[in-house]
């Protein structure tokens, strides 16, 4: 027997042991393949992104397209969703109006989450004069309930894609501003920060290196949730006629010229709606699956 | 917990500030001169000139703030270019509307989501719970401006139960109930559904503890131990949302009154926004956004005053 042996504790095979060695990473991904309404969530948003680009391809109709003579029809053989107040093709105009919620949900987070991190981050992190300015700004722009600033900057900024985009993008500011501060609030006491401090990392190296990687998961979740929230506030100042203008079919536009035909062609209400509803619940899912996964000890 | 209240009672004039700023810049970020978008773009280089004399935009900007700043603290908010009446005559008409409108709202939302959220929290796991949850869930994620619509063709067009526009008179009239009923609804949908959850999952925590299994276990009935034991202790955390949803519900009347033709605030502003009003989305916007922070602050003062529980760093 050699000392080597005789080191090594005499133990039997441990299935346990050997699933608690898999990397964090693998476990979470295992967590959310197990995740139904996740999975669902992913597999509704990769088809709406696949549909959205390749609209122009598989779309059996131009969305413009005008038939006047078969307008108001309700679905059938030729046209699956039916036609609108013009006879344009239903289905082809919501495959096509995709790209710009889409691009509204996606493109507005970014923006939100790219200044309220830093805001919030800064904030957190230097604290004292630097936070008290910096959180006022934010109360001033919390002071604006709901879709009023968005309103407001679309009104200001004229209709179009980009001061949609802009003006979600800024109302989300708060809350991407405040979830980093109070992370980073809470991160800046704990054990590692200290030691690499005393090692005498910079400031920069801290926050990048150990403060930043920690607060990825909360913000992920986070960020998925409030792009159901940036589809909404922009299908509704598209419906309200601030935001994409018709003829454009983005789903909220469609929404607001079907508003007067509801009483006798519903349908032209009802499908850019389910869309609305299908992009919002298939991100709301996500957005929980992550927080299941990415954190189980989560409480909700 | 004074320091608390103290606190906040100095913030609030820097906020207010803040938003004044905010506001009076709307104007300026619009792309292009703002003498020329309201002349007009086929007016004369004169035309413009005197209208960029008469808003005084050709001073210095911070002279043009203080300006603003003087005129609206006298109660000046301007002059409608549409209408051609004063901006703060048009905003005090429309406000009572809001406020009646926010008022049935908010008294509608717990009279229906507290019951069923304790009905789901009875028959957890069984149909109604399930039912009720996929309800709520379709509540909290459903457009505004969906439900206003879908509420008006069932109510009004299906069963011609309420008017489905127009505001019929004051509260205390039948045909004023009539007339907020759906605008109140549609408004209460979102908070109905947020509530009705929370609801629920307070009074399923309530109904784990220990004092409840004694009310079982000493043969009450169990209309009893929800009623009497159970309920009262999950709605603390109920109703310190309810403050919450009233900043919800003021956000969503925007939709809710253009939809229902209600001649409230948020009607108003999204008016102004459309025929590029400047001087009316200034002022619809302040009013809007000043009566928000002062009705957060009061609710956050109350739920301080009565729960002392609450400190914030």
């Amino acid at each position: 027997m050699n000392v080597a042996a005789q080191a090594e504790p005499l133990s039997p095979p441990q299935p346990a042991a050997a699933r608690q060695a898999l990397p964090p990473r693998r476990q979470v991904l295992r967590r959310f393949a197990h995740h139904r309404a996740g999975l669902v969530g992913l597999a509704v948003i990769v088809a709406l992104i696949v549909l959205a680009a390749l609209a122009e391809s598989i779309a059996p109709y131009d969305w413009r397209a005008q038939d006047v003579l078969g307008r108001f029809s309700g679905p059938s053989g030729k046209h699956l969703l039916g036609t609108d107040e013009l006879g344009r093709d239903i289905w082809s105009r919501i495959l096509y109006g995709g790209r710009y919620s889409l691009t509204i949900g996606l493109g507005g987070v970014a923006l939100s989450f790219g200044v309220g991190t830093l805001i919030g981050l800064v904030a957190g992190f230097y604290g004292r004069w630097v936070d008290t300015l910096l959180m006022r700004i934010i109360d001033v722009l919390l002071a604006f309930p709901g879709i009023l600033l968005a309103i407001a900057l679309v009104g200001a900024l004229g209709p179009g894609l980009l001061s949609v985009i802009v003006a979600i993008g800024v109302t989300e500011i708060p809350g991407f501003a405040r979830l980093n501060r109070s992370m980073v609030l809470s991160l800046r006491e704990r054990e590692f920060v200290l030691a690499a401090r005393v090692v005498g990392a910079s400031d920069r190296r801290v926050l990048g290196r150990h403060v930043l990687l920690n607060l990825v998961s909360p913000l992920l979740v986070f960020a998925s949730l409030r792009v159901s929230t940036a589809i909404l506030v922009g299908a509704t100042l598209s419906f309200l006629g601030l935001g994409i203008q018709p003829p454009i079919p983005e789903w909220g536009a469609m929404v607001s010229t079907a508003r007067q035909y509801i009483a006798t062609a519903p349908h032209t209400f009802v499908y850019p709606t389910l869309a609305i509803f299908c992009a919002v619940i298939a991100f709301n899912l996500l957005g929980d699956a992550l927080r299941d996964t990415l954190d189980p000890t989560l409480q909700h | 917990m004074s320091q608390y209240i103290v606190r906040r009672v100095v913030q609030l004039p820097v906020v207010l500030f803040g938003v004044s700023v905010l506001v009076f810049m709307v104007l300026h970020l619009v792309p292009g001169n703002p003498a020329q978008v309201i002349a007009g773009p086929d007016a004369p280089p004169e035309t413009v000139a005197a209208i960029e004399h008469e808003l005084g935009l050709d001073r210095p900007l911070p002279e043009q703030y203080a300006r603003y700043l003087g005129r609206v603290l006298q109660g000046d908010l301007g002059q409608s270019l549409r209408s051609r009446r004063p901006v703060l005559s048009d905003v005090m008409d429309a406000l009572p509307n809001t406020v009646q409108l926010a008022l049935a709202a908010v008294i509608i939302t717990p009279l229906l989501a507290i019951p069923l959220g304790v009905a789901a929290a009875a028959n957890r796991g069984r149909a109604l719970d399930t039912g009720l949850m996929v309800v709520s869930m379709l509540g909290i994620t459903a457009p505004v401006f969906a439900v206003a619509l879908g509420g008006m063709w069932v109510f009004g067009y299906q069963l011609r139960l309420f008017p489905i526009s127009g505001y019929g008179g004051p509260l205390w009239t039948l045909d004023g109930l009539r007339s907020v009923a759906l605008p109140a609804l549609t408004l209460a949908v979102g908070a109905v559904a947020t509530l009705a959850r929370l609801t629920r999952s307070a009074m399923l925590e309530v109904l784990n503890q220990d004092y409840v299994r004694t009310a079982r276990a000493k043969g009450l009935r169990e209309q009893a131990v929800l009623l009497r034991h159970a309920l009262a202790n999950a709605l603390l955390p109920v109703v310190t949302v309810i403050g919450l949803q009233i900043g919800v519900l003021l956000g969503g009347a925007f939709v809710t009154e253009t939809v229902f033709a209600w001649p409230g605030l948020g009607r108003l502003a999204v008016f102004a926004i459309q025929g590029r009003d400047f001087p009316l989305v200034q002022g619809t916007v302040l009013v809007t956004a000043v009566g928000f922070v002062l009705v957060n602050l009061a609710v956050d003062l109350l739920y301080a005053y009565v729960d002392p529980r609450i400190h914030y760093r």
